[in-house]
């Protein structure tokens, strides 16, 4: 097949958009098939509004940790390891004492969907993940950020800058903004956290750069040196102007193309 | 006998500081700065083309310009007083980052080509700001109406210990001003959002329920 192929699946109560150029054209359909199992199947063993899912079951204590899939333990145990390695600023224990690894799982899920893009034999692909992004390597896409006063879909509304992914960063991640007020929490005050109006962190692992998104978005100034020894660079919009536009700081190396 | 005695010690005593401060030199990460330039704007065609032209001095040779500017502190410079906030949060300073603040990078590239015409690039230079912790002076480079670049031509004092903050605090965000512009993109990053398709379910759901 020659061209793009593209679609958009639903998970998770989110879309998927997903870009494949110059799949098999016979291949092209399982595969993303395969792609929307493995999330619908993150979903069932992940998610918080689901009283059937393996979480729910975990939490409310009908449940071994091995009794359930595996993939459960080893999300749990990345919450703990990005909580070290973000200086706490992600945590997923809630003030009120649930766990609540919702902000690593999207990141994760993708990261591991994607692998069954490989079967379709693309030549570069694009997942946009309601809001993150994932490029294959070497395929180069002009990512906009978008609007941080923008509800709903962003696609197609003025965006504030642009990056390029393919090359040195594969991976995107934005945090923040106008979508859901308030469900970040700073882990230190236990407070909605309200340090940034938008962080975007770009590096080559979603569930990397997503972890390290919230962590930025939850924990303020203090967990962005952190993020930059790892490699990862990042885009923070500070605050608003009374002309509509936006004060913001990013790394050096944060690979705009504007 | 008593003399020769003296010389020996002092001799040994400067042997032994000497193969000290050869066996443990002490790299202090030093900032790179951009040369203060003439008060007028500067015309330069490629935005590039200043920081390059500008031979990287040393953190000495920098202070000693910038001492003709110290009666000038009246001015209230954003980006400088934003820098120093910036080294205030930091609690742990990042180590330094191999790219400093001088060297060319991706933003200055020409601009997109639905442009019509390419903006010629303008450099301002803020006012020096003396504060207790040194003089701070941006350069904030103007594209087209758009800030595309800002460095420090000053920061902070000779002093090592403010050299090093500054090393590490500067170069580690650059302030920016954004502007929401339509850019041909093949996506958008933000934060997450659900699907239209969840919302119109839910809205059919409240509706059902009389809500």
């Amino acid at each position: 097949m020659t061209g793009t192929f593209r679609t958009t699946v639903h998970a998770m109560a989110m879309p998927f958009v997903v870009e494949l150029d110059e799949p098999d054209p016979v291949e092209v359909e399982p595969a993303v098939a395969e792609f929307h199992a493995s999330l619908v199947w993150a979903d069932e063993v992940f998610s918080l509004w689901k009283d059937d899912s393996y979480l729910t079951a975990y939490l409310r204590g009908d449940l071994m940790l091995d009794e359930a899939p595996q993939e459960l333990r080893e999300v749990l145990e990345a919450c703990e390891w990005y909580r070290e390695a973000t200086g706490g600023g992600f945590d997923a224990r809630r003030a009120d004492g649930v766990l609540d690894p919702t902000g690593l799982v999207k990141g994760w899920a993708v990261a591991r969907a994607s692998a069954h893009l490989r079967a379709a034999r693309a030549s570069g692909w694009m997942v946009g993940a309601s809001g993150d992004i994932l490029v294959s390597e070497g395929c180069r896409r002009r990512i906009g950020i978008a609007d941080p006063r923008v509800q709903g879909d962003p696609q197609g509304t003025p965006v504030v800058d642009v990056v390029e992914l393919g090359g040195t960063f594969t991976a995107l991640a934005t945090s923040g903004g106008a979508q859901v007020v308030d469900h970040i929490w700073d882990p230190v005050t236990g407070d909605v956290a309200r340090h940034y109006m938008q962080v975007s962190v770009a590096g080559r692992d979603l569930t990397a750069c997503d972890a390290w998104a919230t962590a930025i978005t939850g924990g303020g100034p203090r967990i962005v040196p952190l993020a930059l020894a790892q490699g990862l660079e990042v885009l923070l919009i500070t605050g608003g102007r009374y002309d509509g536009t936006f004060d913001a700081q990013t790394s050096p190396g944060w690979p705009s193309v504007r | 006998m008593r003399t020769s005695r003296a010389v020996m010690v002092a001799g040994g005593c400067a042997a032994i500081v000497g193969a000290g401060w050869a066996a443990s030199p002490k790299e202090l990460p030093t900032l790179e700065l951009v040369a203060p330039s003439t008060p007028e704007p500067s015309e330069s065609p490629s935005v590039a083309a200043s920081p390059e032209e500008s031979p990287s001095p040393s953190p000495s040779a920098v202070v000693e310009e910038d001492d003709d500017h110290d009666d000038d502190d009246a001015g209230d410079d954003k980006g400088g007083e934003r820098d120093d906030d910036e080294s205030d949060d930091v609690a742990t300073p990042a180590p330094a980052q191999p790219e400093p603040v001088v060297t060319p990078d991706p933003v200055v590239t020409p601009p997109p080509a639905e442009e019509p015409a390419a903006p010629a690039a303008q450099t301002f230079d803020g006012p020096v700001v003396t504060n207790a912790r040194g003089e701070f002076q941006a350069r904030i480079t103007v594209e087209g109406g758009v800030v595309t670049e800002v460095q420090a031509v000053a920061a902070g004092t000779q002093d090592a210990q403010s050299v090093q903050i500054n090393a590490n605090a500067i170069p580690i965000l650059r302030e920016e001003m954004l502007a929401a512009q339509s850019w041909d993109v093949a996506a958008v990053s933000g934060a997450s959002f659900t699907s239209p398709g969840f919302i119109e379910s839910a809205r059919g759901a409240f509706g059902k329920a009389g809500l």
